[in-house]
């Protein structure tokens, strides 16, 4: 038995050698080893920075977890392209739950997780067109593990990150001692992508590019999709969630339907909205002929919104609010002045908006935007 | 707890020691400590199945012993009380929702619109293994080949051992009751056999099975979008997929019993170098396939009497292994083709031929043995079509595909690094096939430092080469 226990403690050794270092890295950035519950439950005293580099699955639980604490009156809801969204922009307690869905069965999905009383009364659904296209859409159900499971905090998961960690060392895809900070010292950061570019998303659940929107200022040839080169490519390939279609999924306007009429009995009042893509990368998915079914998803969208008194706008390109490809992020993510002229259209249009948030109020905070990017400091 | 978690490296080493200080000298205190844990290991998934597990284990201890003291007329009475109760269980968790969903399409069929009753049944972890371990015990002593144990916790051990609790293998009273009986004294060569065995059954499941799956399921779930040579890809990955998991946890289960004193019966004997569809069946599922073969094929007759009667043993056994992996029509085909397949060599008299080694004493094997294995694996891969597939119907397209001129298109999904790793495994296989296990070292005389090399090629790999997490294939059964 002593033997058996000093041969495994000898043949362990190595291991433990290699794998000590990594699980250092992601202990002390709070990537792993760490439970992110602490966090959201000091949201109100603390300001944080929670952006995982190895851990993203993680950020749909912190979605949850934080609507499951506390109702916000108004929720966005999407994936990354309702991030923008903040708190600033209303008069009513918000919170952006960008990232925690990825297609349109998951909205209900993710509802249906939250406590019954913490359910939002406005609820901004971030619809992308891509959510309505078959050859991209994955339909199959989602266990609610998928939202209420909080994982980076499990000795086992920061032992299996560490070798991605090692990877992207070993890659150069990442070098530990460049670091970009833009925050100031007051916000805890948490995860390896807040610690080290800066990005993640702050107690409101609105993104933060630090680092992005640094270089975009000092117009960085290094962005990966500067002068939206890696869209255009994914145009040309018919990939990565820019697959080409024709039709636009009926399977996908039924789950849509089935959302709307849940919200209904719920009492939560919907308000709809394509995000918009750059212009250019608009124009060149026109003229490609290959993504038909873009241009007739707001027909589509429209009498099963109206069915329920909902509202439903469209920006199929950031010009249809106002914006300009200046104020983009990449080729189909608008930056924080994008959605505010987001906001700014919905409520001239006399959405129901209007009652938690001040057309002036938000006319003003757009002339005195810090830059072509971002409208409110941190 | 899988057992490939972290929860259960914990929850092992912890039993572990425990084991072999606190209760090293004392053998009721042994099988104490092996129930309790076995039990927490059980209730881990869902601590109200546990009762379910007792109340079984307790039916057969009784019914055990009734059968054992009664006269002939009561014997009988206590035995069909035992299997009517034990196959209530498993029919109601396990079949319950199918035979109410059929009822209901067969009305439909015939235009009558019934209101169907179908209940949200979960189905308890390992209740189709140790229903069979429970009935295996009273039918022994129903035939006298055993008597029963008057010792309660060595019976609960026997059923509920934690190894082989939720996916076998399945044991046998006359096998492993006796090993209970006796205090295991701690080997070493023994134990470190056990963690070899383990980590080759990790590298199965981790790095084979997983990585397999993630093809397999890409190609199976879109398998409209796929040709014909994909989709042939798609179930021989399907193939590996399943015996990397099944055959992954039981060298786990068998590693984990050895570390404890104990030994399981074998399980899998490298099945895929089998020569023909016979000698599969005597290396895969062993266990499974004893049982049938003892305490079903055996009793009907067997292959005693006329020609017919024995095709009719054999359908009716695979039949029923098929419906024992779950209630879905899929299944049931899979084990229709298997009792196919076996057909020709059970006429011709040749289903005995290959009971020796494939290739004994030579490194590769003959024209005629890669001629046999080939099409014996390949009669396997049309039957797993089936067993994956999510209806008889996409099985039947995904086979109508597979026999088109695309088949001899280029594949769309060729994974060539994964390839490599899995003709390196099947070789390593093929290399040690004539040991347990193929990191069985004993007698090779390799010096340690090969080994080590070895173990640490295989955790780097485990580490390096990890598919996503899959739940074990069987545990669903």
């Amino acid at each position: 038995m002593k033997k058996l226990i000093l041969k495994t403690f000898y043949f362990a050794l190595p291991l433990i050698f290699l794998l000590t270092p990594a699980c250092y890295v992601l202990f002390s950035s709070k990537e792993n080893f760490y439970n992110i519950d602490k966090a959201i439950r000091n949201f109100e005293n603390q300001k944080y920075l929670i952006g995982y580099l190895y851990n993203e699955s993680n950020f749909r639980y912190i979605k949850y977890k934080t609507l499951s604490e506390k109702k916000a009156t108004v929720v966005a809801l999407g994936n990354s392209r309702v991030l923008p969204f903040r708190k600033e922009m209303f008069e009513a307690e918000f919170y952006n739950a960008g990232f925690a869905v990825e297609n349109v069965q998951d909205f209900q999905a993710f509802l249906s997780c939250l406590p019954e009383k913490n359910l939002p009364d406005y609820l901004i659904l971030g619809l992308d067109p891509w959510m309505f296209n078959d050859a991209w859409n994955d339909l199959t159900p989602k266990p609610k593990s998928r939202w209420t499971k909080n994982m980076p905090f499990k000795p086992g998961e920061g032992i299996k990150k560490a070798k991605d960690l090692y990877r992207d060392l070993i890659n150069g895809q990442m070098r530990l001692s460049k670091q970009t900070k833009t925050y100031s010292n007051s916000i805890e950061a948490i995860g390896l992508n807040a610690v080290i570019h800066s990005t993640g998303f702050r107690n409101d659940g609105s993104g933060y590019y630090g680092e992005l929107v640094q270089k975009l200022i000092q117009k960085d040839t290094s962005i990966s999709d500067y002068n939206y080169r890696e869209i255009f490519s994914r145009i040309r390939n018919g990939n990565h969630r820019f697959q080409y279609g024709v039709q636009v999924s009926e399977k996908a306007l039924l789950i849509l339907d089935q959302l709307l009429l849940f919200c209904k009995s719920k009492g939560i009042h919907v308000i709809g909205f394509n995000p918009p893509y750059a212009d250019a990368v608009y124009a060149r998915m026109k003229d490609s002929g290959k993504y038909e079914y873009v241009e007739k998803l707001y027909p589509a969208l429209k009498p099963i919104f109206g069915r329920y008194d909902f509202e439903i706008y469209t920006y199929a390109t950031v010009s249809a609010c106002g914006s300009n490809d200046l104020e983009t992020t990449d080729g189909f993510h608008g930056g924080e002045i994008t959605y505010l002229r987001i906001i700014i259209d919905m409520l001239k249009n006399k959405s129901l908006l209007n009652k938690i948030s001040n057309l002036e109020k938000r006319e003003k905070d757009l002339s005195v935007a810090v830059n072509n990017y971002v409208v409110y400091p941190y | 707890m899988q057992f490939n978690s972290i929860d259960f490296a914990i929850f092992f080493v912890t039993f572990f020691i425990l084991y072999w200080t606190v209760t090293r000298n004392n053998l009721k205190a042994q099988n104490v400590l092996l129930l309790v844990s076995s039990y927490i290991f059980y209730a881990w998934w869902d601590y109200r199945f546990l009762f379910l597990l007792i109340f079984s284990t307790v039916l057969d201890y009784i019914t055990g012993l009734k059968i054992y003291n009664s006269n002939s007329k009561f014997r009988k009475l206590w035995l069909l009380i035992s299997v009517v109760t034990n196959l209530g269980f498993l029919g109601f968790f396990k079949y319950y929702n199918f035979f109410i969903e059929s009822f209901a399409a067969v009305l439909n069929s015939v235009g009558f619109q019934p209101n169907i009753w179908t209940l949200n049944i979960i189905l308890p972890v390992g209740i189709s293994f140790y229903t069979f371990h429970g009935l295996s015990y009273v039918f022994d002593i129903y035939n006298r080949k055993i008597e029963p144990t008057r010792n309660f916790i060595d019976y609960a051990v026997f059923v509920g051992f934690f190894p082989l609790l939720v996916a076998g293998p399945i044991e046998r009273a006359t096998h492993l009751l006796p090993q209970v009986k006796v205090k295991r004294v701690f080997k070493y060569a023994k134990a470190i056999d056990g963690l070899r065995q383990i980590l080759w059954g990790l590298f199965k499941k981790i790095v084979i099975a997983d990585n397999c799956a993630t093809y397999a399921n890409t190609i199976f779930n879109n398998h409209e979008a796929y040709n014909g040579a994909t989709l042939l890809l798609g179930a021989v990955f399907f193939a590996f997929q399943i015996y990397g998991d099944f055959s992954g946890y039981s060298d786990i289960a068998l590693g984990a019993a050895r570390l404890l004193g104990f030994d399981l019966i074998r399980n899998f004997a490298f099945p895929y170098f089998s020569r023909d569809i016979a000698e599969f069946w005597r290396r895969w599922h062993i266990s499974l396939t004893s049982w049938f073969r003892d305490y079903l094929y055996v009793p009907l007759g067997g292959s005693k009497g006329k020609i017919t009667k024995t095709i009719r043993n054999i359908f009716i056994i695979f039949l029923i292994s098929g419906f024992w992996h779950g209630a879905n029509w899929t299944f049931l085909v899979w084990g229709f083709l298997n009792a196919l397949y076996f057909m020709p060599l059970l006429i011709l008299g040749k289903n005995r031929e290959n009971l020796n080694l494939v290739a004994e004493g030579r490194l590769l094997p003959s024209g005629k043995e890669v001629l046999q294995i080939v099409s014996t694996f390949l009669l396997t891969v049309i039957a797993w079509i089936f067993f994956r597939a999510d209806n008889v119907g996409i099985a039947y397209q995904y086979l109508l595909e597979i026999f088109s001129s695309s088949l001899f298109s280029v594949p769309q999904i060729l994974p060539k690094k994964f390839i490599a790793i899995l003709f390196l495994f099947y070789s390593v296989e093929w290399i040690q096939r004539d040991k347990q296990h193929p990191l069985e070292f004993e007698n090779l005389r390799i010096p340690r430092f090969v080994r080590w090399a070895i173990y640490y090629i295989i955790i780097g790999m485990l580490y390096f080469y990890s598919g996503d997490p899959q739940v074990f294939i069987y545990f669903q059964f």
